[in-house]
């Protein structure tokens, strides 16, 4: 887990609209970030076309890897996407770090979906605070488990 | 086979700008064959060029034309020769294109063949026999090849590596296999010294096949020896002619060829029979694969040597080296063991041994790298390649080569991990050597470099892909944590591995491709830094050549050819958001470049989807870049456009940004200073806008002259706008322009800052405005600041109906040089679905706003149509009458019209009578007046009702009058009312009118049915009229039966026949006596229903045509009124209405003799009477009448029973029967019979009248008739029908001259209903007829009867 260096968390909407982009580096300026998770729907669009229907797995693994950053995607079942972007270490990164990681995200957008209050079908951006600082956890210390726990 | 269509690639940096990489460095290896006797490759192009001039000339130049007579065979033959040659040439050279992707260990067994020519001498070898290493000496003048670095001379002299030469000796020049192709002498008979000439030119001796053959043999075995000495196996194909093929000797003659040439029998000597001409496809395929081996040896037997020599090498280590960087020194361990390795690898790719060569290649570049360190870690204390001088940049191309070959391999192989591995080793390996020597990242050659390398990269895998390589899918990678060799580690089993590296990922050309453009604009950029940089210090840095080099290198083109080289990568696979971020990073280096044309066409295409998707912050860097290229190109409008949507706040950015930008546009628009006026309308609804319009009508429908609220809800975004706003103006179209409101700003300095703001917009005038047609104009505050809401009120007044709908709402700047329009289009529906809202805004006495609160109005989202509707009248029409109406009378109807408006109106009422009758029928002659005592037409209009107060109401009477036909009438009723105080000038209906309807049905009946009976009574010639004595009277009783259906009770004033003129001047017809006349007291009865009247008439009918049969009588005319009853009659004084009937036709019988009987009046018992049978001739001549006489009990007759008389041509007869009554009572009289005694006609009873008679046909209509009109049988009208019937045969006797009157009323009791209480109309027609023949008798004389 100590691999992994979370650039950037994306959130997009099952219409391929940006909920929330969460740019952790501090070498790359947003819109690079946001190009990538744009981009990233065609790679996810492909694989879970792919994988068909009854795919189970909602981690899609590794997308595509850019320059130094390495793009990991996830879908949930109502087709919100996630999408990390890491900086690339020269070693294996596991996938089970990644799906944990995902996981850690998912349960962060599930509370965010259990407020009442948020539209689901709105294609605005996710400003809820708690949404904010819990990805936030997740982006600086990926390996700390309890930066999220509600 | 694929990977044949990939051959004739060319390297894609051969015609680039960059410096090349020598093609020897890249190229793929395939051993190397020679072929000697089939011309070289240059006589392959020339002589294909001269077949085809032979075609239109004749080849004066060649050898065979001078010859004589076997001029055409052996030219042909010639020919023939040239032509095999050709195709085994063109055969063999057809896989030995050179290419970068060669067919790999899966290909067949292929050489790469040159042609040489037959007295080729391959160059020499070098001496054998070489020093051992140890007692290896610089000095020693050694024979070295004229390439190895100890050769002056040699390019590598004397510290080279390996120059590319070396490597084209190998591919070009030094074959692994040579093979001959001979011909076998044979003798021809037609031309001997042909053959000589062709085969041993030399030889002057006659040549026999023995000679022939042998110098055959000694040549190739002169050739394979001194081939042999080289290690270079040599095969021979005789090819054989057709000659040949029937030689019986040939065999022998192989045989010894064999033996003479010293070939040994494997592989060595092929024979290329004309059979298998057709077949050399085949025959090359065979030849290199059987010769494959041996070329392979070839190459191992060379690699075999290279190592050899290289394990003689000292250990770099244990060499102390001290060189120094002026002195050029010879070629170190470490260089001689790079040497030795590229050698190593080179042979071993000559052999194909992919795994070999990457091994050894991998050796060479580990060693190479070393020497760029500025100390060698390998060679201690060696020091490293000085940078930028001749053998760096060699060493360098050399490294970048090796790279790139590995990498090659490694995807022969199927590994493409260790490709990347390869690959990310020499760019992160040199990277490391650059910073350490400050050519890094700061460089712009560093860039390029690497840019270079990610580059060829993408182009070998594309290569690869294309021939077939399949880039495997991540998501199936995954490699092995453990092992640090990623190359072997893959695993197509996603569940067994636990992870990826996502640097080992190979992805498809597309992204390498990116990133090499990427960095070759890093390189523009360093560059372009260095040139300022220099600007500033004044001098350069670099060495000037480079820079001058640089400087001519186009870099945007080439970032363009790369992104665009990856665009097409991507759109390839598919990935459409890709190429849209490469085609931004297009249009960025356009950008850059300064095109800002084609850089603003991509930007706008690209931007679509980006606002479509909501992403934003693309968005804004494509429109601020959009922004820039619009200013350079001057286009305003575009300016101002990006601008505008920039002015949203879905742009995340600070708000100072957004007041530079709010700051920027009305500088633009306001004091920028462009030569031409400018328009332009932007369509917010497709752009981010930054403001919001929404729109409620109040209610769903309104009417026609409604006032009808509307409201706009123009909403501001939170952070946009960051200072308040000021619109010139604010345009609503509506679908109908009449309505079209133009809102023009009122520049007030008014400090407002409310969140919501009601902004009055009713009461406008109508006015011209330029450019805008006529529309409603108001002055209002279009001042906006960020987050609020400002609602529009307008007001609008239908004038018909319809739908209105709000259309657009266009936000306008007006300046001197700007008219600028924000459509806010409503037609697309708003999605969100809240509850409509209403803002409840006034303006108090003091013309404050009053502080605007919210109300819920029904139903959800927008309302941008409202459907106009004719008002709904509020007024209520009732109608009062008494159904059912009779027919023919003043049918009262009393119409109350009721309002139930909040004001006074003013009304007109139109009302029209209509049939229900099927339309075929006659014009109806029905009609409706106001006034009974005056006739109009069936429809009144426009009756002023006059003005009813608010809630009151006016009443009308209406009259209809029904005639003929009873079928049900409608009354339709129309109200038209408007205010008092808004009385539309036209009259209505028109606009303006409120229109009210209202449906009465009217059922009709006859107040009145009757029928008639015409019953002939007497005939006899005029007698009084001495004028004419053929006038003919005949006297005829008319009985009228009028029967009450009304239900109303009707009070009769008059019953008349009215007679009608008869045609005939000569015909009358009078009435003689009524029943009407007599009574006195008729007048005004009342009639109830069921009642029944009876008037009798006796009709005089003089003629003198008795031919004619049918007389028209007249008409029965009853006036009448309905008895007043209902309230609806109370106070109304109608006048009688008159009801006809047209007594039917008088139909005359057409006899020839009449009788008729007198019945003498009051007969008694016991007192003789005489009966009197009148008998009337019609005819010219005499008719002869038999009489026969019943007598039944009652009488006494005297006289003939029977008898007979003659008539007389019009004459007339009086026979008379003498009856003595023998008892009272109603008696029969004796039947008298008479027939008339036809002399050709046969008998004819007479039919003998009695007055009073009624025709019987007409009983059964009676009786039915009453049947359906009381439903119940009256016994006392049956019993005086039978009477009436039976009157002919019955007679009254009265038991004393006394009686009479008493027996009448007893009679008359009898006959009447005692239940009837309508005793006084129910008149006993026995008794009517006893009344009339009474008079009658008075009348009569002589034709006494009774009844």
């Amino acid at each position: 887990m100590n691999n992994i260096k979370i650039q950037c968390i994306a959130i997009i909407g099952k219409q391929n609209n940006p909920l929330y982009i969460k740019n952790f580096s501090i070498s790359h300026p947003d819109l690079k970030y946001h190009y990538i998770a744009h981009t990233s729907c065609d790679v996810i669009d492909e694989r879970v076309g792919a994988a068909g229907p009854e795919a189970a797995d909602t981690y899609l693994g590794l997308l595509y890897a850019m320059e130094d950053l390495a793009v990991y995607g996830y879908i949930t079942n109502t087709r919100v996407k996630f999408v990390v972007v890491l900086s690339v270490p020269d070693a294996v990164i596991k996938n089970s770090d990644m799906k944990n990681l995902f996981r850690r995200i998912h349960t962060v957008y599930i509370n965010q979906v259990c407020n009442p209050f948020y539209n689901l079908d709105g294609r605005k951006s996710i400003v809820s605070k708690r949404f904010v600082a819990a990805i936030d956890a997740i982006g600086k210390s990926p390996d700390d488990d309890a930066a999220v726990s509600p | 086979m694929i990977l044949m269509t990939e051959l004739n690639y060319t390297f894609p940096f051969a015609n680039s700008t960059m410096d090349n990489y020598p093609p020897e460095f890249i190229l793929h290896h395939v051993p190397l064959m020679a072929v000697i006797g089939l011309g070289t490759a240059r006589d392959l192009v020339e002589q294909s060029t001269i077949t085809a001039d032979s075609a239109t000339s004749s080849p004066v130049s060649s050898k065979p034309q001078s010859r004589r007579s076997s001029l055409g065979a052996s030219s042909a033959l010639t020919a023939a020769k040239q032509q095999l040659s050709k195709s085994l040439l063109a055969l063999l050279t057809a896989k030995s294109q050179v290419g970068v992707w060669e067919l790999g260990k899966s290909a067949s067994a292929t050489f790469h063949v040159v042609a040489v020519d037959k007295n080729h001498q391959f160059p020499p070898r070098k001496p054998m026999m070489r020093p051992p290493a140890q007692t290896h000496n610089p000095n020693m003048p050694i024979a070295h090849s004229p390439l190895s670095p100890l050769t002056q001379g040699s390019p590598a002299y004397p510290d080279g590596l390996i120059p590319p030469i070396w490597v084209r000796k190998h591919r070009e020049i030094l074959p692994s296999v040579v093979v001959g192709f001979y011909e076998l002498w044979y003798r021809s008979s037609s031309d001997p010294i042909q053959e000589k000439e062709e085969i041993t030119p030399v030889s002057e001796t006659p040549a026999t096949v023995e000679s022939m053959d042998y110098n055959l043999g000694m040549e190739i075995n002169e050739r394979r020896k001194s081939l042999h000495e080289r290690g270079i196996k040599f095969s021979a194909v005789i090819l054989l002619k057709v000659q040949n093929a029937k030689d019986q000797t040939i065999d022998d003659r192989i045989g010894n060829i064999r033996r003479f040439s010293g070939l040994d029998t494997r592989n060595s000597l092929f024979l290329l029979t004309p059979s298998h001409h057709g077949d050399l496809q085949d025959f090359v395929i065979n030849l290199q694969k059987s010769l494959y081996e041996h070329g392979l040896n070839y190459y191992r037997e060379h690699g075999k040597r290279v190592k050899r020599k290289r394990s003689r090498l000292p250990s770099p280590s244990s060499i102390n080296s001290m060189r120094s960087s002026t002195i050029p020194q010879p070629l170190g361990v470490q260089g001689w063991m790079i040497r030795y390795d590229y050698k190593l690898a080179t042979f071993a790719e000559f052999r194909q041994d992919m795994e070999a060569a990457i091994n050894y290649y991998d050796s060479a570049y580990n060693l190479l790298v070393d020497l760029f360190a500025p100390q060698s870690s390998i060679t201690p204390g060696a020091i490293g390649l000085p940078i930028r001088n001749k053998r760096w940049a060699e060493a360098r191309i050399l490294a970048d080569t090796i790279n790139l070959k590995i990498c090659k391999l490694n995807l022969y192989i199927n590994s493409p991990s260790g490709a990347l591995a390869q690959l990310n080793k020499h760019v992160s390996t040199f990277r490391n050597i650059s910073d350490t020597l400050g050519i890094g990242e700061e460089t712009f050659e560093y860039w390029a470099w690497l840019s270079k390398q990610y580059r060829i990269f993408g182009d070998v895998l594309e290569i690869a892909t294309r021939s077939g390589f399949i880039i495997p899918d991540p998501a199936t990678i995954s490699h092995n944590t453990v092992s640090s060799d990623f190359r072997f580690s893959i695993s197509h089993n996603p569940n067994t591995g636990s992870g990826i590296n996502p640097t080992m990922v190979l992805q498809h050309p597309g992204f390498y491709y990116h990133m090499a453009a990427q960095y070759n604009s890093l390189r523009r950029k360093n560059f372009l830094e260095l040139e300022m940089f220099m600007k500033k210090e004044g001098h350069e840095l670099p060495p000037p050549n480079i820079l001058e080099a640089e400087r001519n290198v186009d870099h945007s083109t080439t970032t363009i050819e790369l992104f665009t080289k990856s665009y097409e990568q991507f759109k390839a696979q598919k990935t459409g958001r890709m190429t849209l971020y490469l085609a931004s990073e297009i249009a960025n280096t356009y950008l850059e470049a300064g095109k800002y044309e084609t850089a603003l066409k991509f930007f706008e295409r690209i931007a679509k989807t980006y606002r479509k998707e909501h992403w934003h912050t693309i968005l804004e860097s494509i429109l601020r870049c959009s922004l820039k290229c619009a200013k350079e190109l001057g286009g305003w409008e575009n300016v101002v456009e990006y601008l505008v949507e920039l002015l949203s706040d879905q742009f995340s950015m600070s708000n100072q940004n957004r007041v530079e930008i709010h700051n920027e546009l009305m500088d633009i628009l306001f004091k920028a200073n462009l030569p031409e006026f400018r328009k332009v309308a932007i369509d917010m609804d497709e752009i981010n806008s930054f403001i919001t319009c929404r729109v409620q009508f109040k209610d769903d429908t309104t009417f026609i002259g409604a006032e009808t609220p509307f409201q706009i809800t123009v909403t501001t975004q939170a952070e946009s706008l960051p200072t308040p706003l000021r619109f010139s103006f604010l345009r609503l179209k509506f679908n109908d322009s009449y309505f079209n409101h133009y809102l023009s700003d009122k520049s007030n300095d008014e400090e407002d800052n409310a969140k919501l703001e009601w902004v009055d917009c009713k009461n406008c005038s109508q006015e011209e405005v330029d450019g805008e047609g006529l529309v409603w104009v108001k002055n209002v505050n279009l001042k906006f600041s960020k987050g609020i809401i400002k609602i529009f009120e307008g007001l609008i007044v239908p004038k018909e109906s319809g739908d209105i709908q709000l259309q657009t709402i266009s936000f306008g700047f007006l300046s001197e040089k700007w008219k600028v329009e924000l459509h806010c289009n409503l037609k697309n529906a708003w999605e969100e679905r809240s509850k409509r809202k209403w803002v409840i805004g006034d303006v108090d006495s003091e013309g404050e706003v009053i502080k605007p609160t919210y109300t819920i109005l029904n139903g959800i989202g927008e309302r941008i149509t409202i459907k106009v509707m004719q008002k709904l009248a509020k007024l209520d029409i009732q109608a009062k009458h008494s159904a059912p109406a009779l027919l023919d009378e003043h049918y009262p109807i009393e119409i109350t019209i009721v309002n139930l408006e909040q004001e006074e109106v003013k009304a007109f009422l139109n009302a029209e009578v209509v049939t229900d009758a099927p339309p075929s029928s006659i014009d109806s002659e029905d009609f409706i007046t106001l006034n009974p005592t005056t006739n109009s037409s069936n429809n009144i209009k426009d009756i002023d009702i006059g003005i009813i107060p608010a809630g009151e109401s006016a009443v009308k009477m209406v009259y209809v009058l029904g005639k003929k036909s009873n079928f049900s009438r409608t009354l339709h009723l129309t109200v038209h009312y408007a205010s008092t105080s808004s009385v539309p000038s036209a009259p209505p209906p028109s606009q303006g009118w409120i229109e009210k309807r209202e449906d009465l049905r009217i059922h009709y009946i006859s107040p009145f049915t009757f029928s008639f009976n015409i019953s002939p009574q007497i005939e006899e010639f005029c007698k009084e009229s001495s004028i004419n004595l053929l006038e003919r009277i005949e006297k005829y009783l008319l009985v009228a039966k009028i029967t009450t259906t009304s239900p109303w009770e009707i009070s009769v004033h008059d019953i008349d026949l009215v007679m009608f003129d008869q045609a005939n001047a000569q015909t009358r017809i009078e009435v003689e006596a009524s029943s009407i006349e007599i009574d006195n007291d008729f007048r005004e009865q009342d009639w109830k229903q069921g009642n029944v009247y009876h008037v009798n008439y006796l009709l005089k009918l003089t003629l003198m045509d008795i031919k004619k049969l049918n007389i028209d009588v007249g008409l029965l005319v009853i006036q009448w009124k309905r008895k007043q009853q209902s309230p609806v009659y109370k106070d109304i004084e109608l006048p009688h209405t008159e009801s006809t009937m047209k007594v039917p036709e008088l139909k005359r019988k057409k006899t020839e003799i009449s009788a008729f009987i007198n019945i003498p009046p009051n007969p008694k018992v016991g007192q003789l009477f005489t009966l009197r049978y009148k008998i009337i001739n019609w005819t010219q001549s005499e008719k002869n009448i038999h009489v026969t006489v019943e007598v039944n009990d009652s009488f006494v007759f005297s006289g003939y029973k029977q008898t007979h008389f003659i008539v007389p041509g019009m004459g007339e007869y009086c026979f008379k029967v003498n009856c003595f009554p023998l008892s009272s009572g109603k008696v029969k009289l004796p039947k008298v019979k008479m027939v008339k005694k036809g002399e050709f006609e046969g008998d004819d009873d007479l039919n003998i009248i009695a007055s009073g008679y009624k025709e019987g046909n007409e009983e059964d209509y009676f009786k039915s008739e009453y049947k359906k009109s009381l439903g119940r049988l009256e016994k006392g009208n049956i019993e005086s029908m039978r009477n009436l019937y039976e009157c002919v045969q019955e007679i009254c006797i009265n038991t004393s001259p006394y009686a009479t009157e008493s027996d009448n009323d007893r009679r008359n009791n009898d006959n009447i209903d005692e239940n009837a209480s309508s005793k006084r109309v129910m008149e006993d027609p026995i008794e009517e007829s006893k009344q009339k023949s009474t008079h009658e008798q008075l009348d009569y004389d002589g034709l006494v009867f009774l009844f």
